[in-house]
């Protein structure tokens, strides 16, 4: 091998001009010592979204850098990001996501140890996310908001999970949108979260929102109100989970901390 | 006052003569120059021979007029891998005399350079799958199968459809 590939301070420097996708699929898997350079170079590490980025002053920027192989990998996550997609007017569709339209690497996506699952999300990181929840019925209505937080960066297996395993969504509660916070979706949030505004006044708002409803009316039968694309997704991700053996974590561990606020009133 | 004009001499002998402005885009001899005050002699660069020490004149004289790096090694080099057209035409060599540049970039502390040269190689990795990789630098696949094959079924979401 050439004295250049086998310097350790001229590898890192070649990598970090190197795009993601190759740096992550090829070059660390070309002999031990690029990926042991991968793997050592803290620089590296938060290039690939693995380790948080620090803020400091100087790389301050209002707008964080969204990974680029999620929002790829994951349209409908991402698909209301308007840093990302600013001129989509595309409707949320559960579906655009690549393990189902490629049924072919489902596997390789829902394998326990496929990266995209310890992945920030963004850099630099947010700590948080939050579930709002509405729904309305004969006798009433009312909602809930719950905001999960980790002092290590919001993980994409986290955020992935709960859109699948929450106990609050389902065929039947299924998620109409997921917001990301910007300066632009400041009264997005507002809305959503106005039954909630005197409790959260002094709670940091979550990076992400995963905004959830249900209303049914009287005459709206069980199979009207059922969302069939989140069904499929749901489906396809639960028995992929299954024949893998894989429990998934939804949240559970000491890292988390969860609050959450309810709602509910009669009509009058 | 110091001199305009200095003189170096390569690792294999060959005097070259050039611009005190453009030797010191090389912070090294930058600084060897203000340890050394004004010197009539030929400065010694005992790790370039003289091909390559053209080469690095040459691109040294072209980026003359460049602001100078601010010493921040983060943000230039990461965005982009976006390498200008004069630049490109410069570092259209064989694999050999680019990594000479490279190394000769390195030793010197050319920032600019070291820049250009690492994004060249970054472009010749860009998209290329492992095997490609290392028949491109002749290297040594040293994994055991089972290594590699877990590094492939990590990563295998993300490779190219």
């Amino acid at each position: 091998m050439d004295q250049v590939l086998s310097l350790p301070e001229l590898l890192e420097p070649i990598f970090l001009s190197l795009d993601l996708r190759t740096l992550l699929t090829s070059a660390q898997r070309v002999c031990t010592q690029w990926r042991s350079i991968v793997r050592g170079s803290s620089s590296l590490q938060e290039k690939l979204f693995f380790k948080p980025r620090a803020i400091t002053k100087r790389h301050y920027s209002p707008e964080p850098i969204f990974n680029p192989l999620l929002t790829t990998a994951f349209p409908a996550i991402f698909h209301a990001n308007k840093a990302i997609s600013p001129h989509s007017d595309q409707e949320f569709n559960i579906a655009d996501l690549g393990l189902i339209t490629h049924p072919a690497k489902r596997t390789a996506y829902l394998r326990p140890e496929a990266s995209w699952r310890t992945m920030l999300i963004q850099q630099p990181p947010t700590s948080s996310f939050g579930i709002v929840q509405h729904h309305g019925g004969q006798l009433g209505y009312g909602g809930s908001y719950e905001i999960m937080k980790t002092e290590g960066g919001l993980r994409m297996q986290a955020l992935f999970e709960a859109l699948f395993f929450h106990q609050d969504i389902d065929a039947f509660n299924c998620p109409d949108g997921i917001i990301w916070w910007s300066e632009r979706a400041v009264p997005k949030f507002g809305r959503l979260l106005e039954p909630f505004a005197e409790e959260v006044k002094k709670v940091e708002q979550p990076g992400v929102l995963v905004h959830v409803s249900f209303f049914a009316t009287c005459t709206s039968t069980e199979s009207e109100l059922e969302d069939e694309d989140y069904r499929d997704v749901l489906k396809a991700v639960q028995t992929g989970y299954r024949g893998l053996g894989l429990e998934p974590k939804v949240l559970a561990g000491p890292e988390w901390e969860r609050q959450m606020w309810e709602y509910s009133r009669t009509w009058d | 006052m110091s001199a305009t004009m200095l003189t170096f001499e390569s690792n294999d002998g060959v005097q070259i003569t050039i611009a005190r402005d453009v030797a010191e885009r090389s912070v090294l001899i930058k600084n060897m120059l203000e340890d050394l005050g004004d010197t009539v002699e030929a400065i010694p660069i005992p790790n370039v021979n003289e091909a390559v020490l053209r080469k690095v004149i040459e691109w040294c004289e072209h980026h003359k007029g460049d602001p100078p790096s601010t010493g921040d090694d983060d943000d230039s080099r990461r965005k982009t891998t976006d390498i200008d057209e004069w630049d490109q035409k410069f570092m259209q060599v064989d694999q050999e005399m680019l990594f000479e540049i490279i190394l000769a970039a390195n030793y010197l502390d050319i920032k600019g350079l070291l820049d250009v040269g690492c994004k060249t190689v970054a472009n010749m990795i860009k998209g290329k799958s492992p095997e490609e990789i290392r028949k491109t630098f002749n290297i040594q696949n040293d994994f055991t199968p089972e290594e590699e094959d877990q590094i492939r079924r990590e990563n295998e979401w993300a490779e190219d459809r």
